[in-house]
Formats: C-alpha cells, sequence, structure tokens
C-alpha cells in the first residue's frame, strides 16, 4: 500500500473489547470498475442508499459524510481508496445518542472481478463489545447491497428501507 | 451447546411464492443452483434430497418445518465430502418476509458443534448461491459463476 493510497494514521483508537467484524459478500453481475463508480459516486442521492449523497473526495484523508435529506447521519474519514480495489473509511454514527458514544467504527470494501462478475465484501469493524452499532449495520448492509447489486444489474434500486 | 452458525439476508424484488418456488423446484435450482435437482414433496417430516448433475447425491435430510410461503426448515447432511458427511446433520432455515415491492430472505445455517467445516464452505457458498438466485429473479439470467456444477467437485 502506497501513501498516496493510504492514511492509516488516521485509523481510530480500536476498542480492548469487540464484538466480531460484521463480513457481507455480494456478487454482482458489473464490472469492478461500474461497482468502484458506485461506491465512490459523490454527486447523486442513491437510490440504492436510502437517498444518501456522500460528500467526499474519496481521497485519503479527506472526510466523508452521509447527507441525507434529513440531515448527515454518518461521519467519517477515508483510510484507503485503492481505485478500483479497495475503500476503507471510518464510520462514526452522527450524535447525540448511544450509537454516537460507541466511536468510530472502520468499513472496508474489497472488490474482485470474476470474468463478467465483481464480487464485493464489506467488512465493517471495531464494533464495541454489548453495542448497538452492530446491530443496527447488521440490517442496513444487506438492504444498501442488495440495492446497489439491483442498480446495477437492472437500472432499477429497491423500493424502501425494511421496517 | 457449542455452534456454529452461518447468516446471509438478502433482499430481492420478486414475491413471497415465487421466492418459495425459486428456492425448492428444479426449474429454478438447475439455472442458479450449479444445475441440482432438489426432490421432496416439501411436506413436514418428509425426507428431501439434492441431487449432482452426474446422478450423485449432493446432500439430505429431513424438512423439519413447513409454512408456505414464509418458513422453511430442513435438517441437512453433506453427502458429497467425506470430511463434512462426518459432521452429521446441520439445521437450514429459510424466513421469508415482504417487505415495499420486495422480499427479505434470511437464511441461517448452523451445526451444534465448534469450527464446522460445513458451515465453513457453506459460508462461501450461500453469499454466491443467493446472489445469483436474485440475478434470475429480477434480470431472468443466474450469474455464470452457479450455473454450472463446479469441474472436479
Amino acid at each position: 500500500m502506497s501513501d498516496t493510497k493510504t492514511a492509516a494514521k488516521n485509523l481510530p483508537t480500536l476498542h480492548a473489547e469487540r464484538e466480531p467484524d460484521y463480513v457481507y459478500v455480494v456478487y454482482i453481475r458489473a464490472s469492478q470498475a461500474a461497482v468502484w463508480a458506485a461506491l465512490v459516486d459523490n454527486k447523486t442521492e442513491r437510490s440504492w442508499w436510502v437517498g444518501t449523497r456522500m460528500n467526499s473526495t474519496f481521497k485519503p484523508g479527506a472526510s466523508i459524510a452521509f447527507e441525507k435529506k434529513s440531515g448527515v447521519d454518518v461521519r467519517g474519514e477515508i483510510l484507503e481508496s485503492d481505485a478500483p480495489n479497495r475503500l476503507s473509511y471510518t464510520f462514526h454514527v452522527e450524535g447525540p445518542g448511544p450509537l454516537h458514544d460507541e466511536g468510530p467504527t472502520i468499513v472496508d470494501c474489497l472488490l474482485e472481478q470474476y470474468e463478467d462478475t465483481t464480487k464485493l465484501t464489506v467488512t465493517h469493524s471495531n464494533l464495541k463489545k454489548g453495542g448497538r452499532v452492530r446491530q443496527a449495520i447488521s440490517g442496513g448492509w444487506p438492504f444498501v447491497l442488495s440495492g446497489l447489486k439491483s442498480y446495477l444489474e437492472g437500472g432499477q434500486p429497491l423500493q424502501r428501507a425494511p421496517t | 451447546m457449542p455452534t456454529s452458525r452461518f447468516v446471509y439476508v438478502i433482499h430481492i424484488r420478486t414475491t413471497p411464492e415465487k421466492l418459495w418456488a425459486a428456492l425448492r423446484l428444479p426449474e429454478f435450482t438447475r439455472r442458479y443452483w450449479c444445475e441440482t435437482v432438489w426432490e421432496s414433496d416439501w411436506k413436514t417430516g418428509s425426507p428431501w434430497r439434492a441431487l449432482i448433475p452426474d446422478g450423485r447425491i449432493a446432500d439430505t435430510g429431513e424438512v423439519k418445518f413447513s409454512d408456505p410461503p414464509r418458513k422453511l426448515v430442513l435438517s441437512w447432511r453433506n453427502e458429497f465430502n467425506a470430511e463434512l458427511k462426518a459432521e452429521g446433520h446441520s439445521t437450514l432455515a429459510y424466513e421469508i418476509a415482504p417487505t415495499e415491492g420486495a422480499v427479505k430472505l434470511v437464511v441461517t445455517h448452523e451445526i451444534e458443534r465448534e469450527s464446522s467445516k460445513l458451515i465453513e464452505a457453506v459460508s462461501n457458498g450461500w453469499p454466491a448461491l443467493m446472489s445469483s438466485l436474485k440475478s434470475l429473479l429480477e434480470t431472468g439470467e443466474p450469474l455464470p459463476e452457479t450455473a454450472k456444477w463446479p469441474k472436479g467437485v
């Protein structure tokens, strides 16, 4: 990893006691470049991410804010941006509230292409032992990444977030 | 009891009835589940088995619970890999819930033993198979990775 792709010095303090990492794998019939472009899109309100617009340059060290019409719900910092292979960033739920108090977590997106299909592995780590963030993101990632797959394969997102 | 467990959740733009069919019927499984054919009457207490294209049996078990199109629970033993077969029966549950314009599928595969090789193996298989199922139901085409039985397996 070269210095231009990473900003590892900005890794958050790791919790001494953590929940198991959350891992989600999805296979998408799209090129790795297309999946990457969707992940670093900073212009559109993502239909597949409940209308979120990502405010970030996606360069290592840059800030990222998950902007919804109702406001920012997550903030973080880009740790690694190695197009089109790996994107990682800190993920800190906006406060105030108990999820915010669990501190910054880490999201890592790994892209691998097999012929016409891209395997996307999202690993969400540094989840505080006994905390609530793990449960919250365990519901969110399958919906967002299922929506990304539908969007890239058929041009249509899923309808809306599940309850 | 120590348990090894894998859980996979996926949202698919389809109906519970269509997903219920696609998880069991050969006209679907042949296309997204490596050409396998599943046989059972799918009633609680009945046996089931999955057949590989060359005639070998892939997996067998019993239908533990069936509530179409919401929940299907199977006992599940691998039959073609001696190491996995030796672990005995695992439990597989499909839970289907309608959402707005789509369906949420939760797949839970578990076995009462630590560090299960079967659960390790299916942890790699389920994401690819269910991704392919979603592609088939939403676009009419499965993913090429799961369209054929893998060579040499």
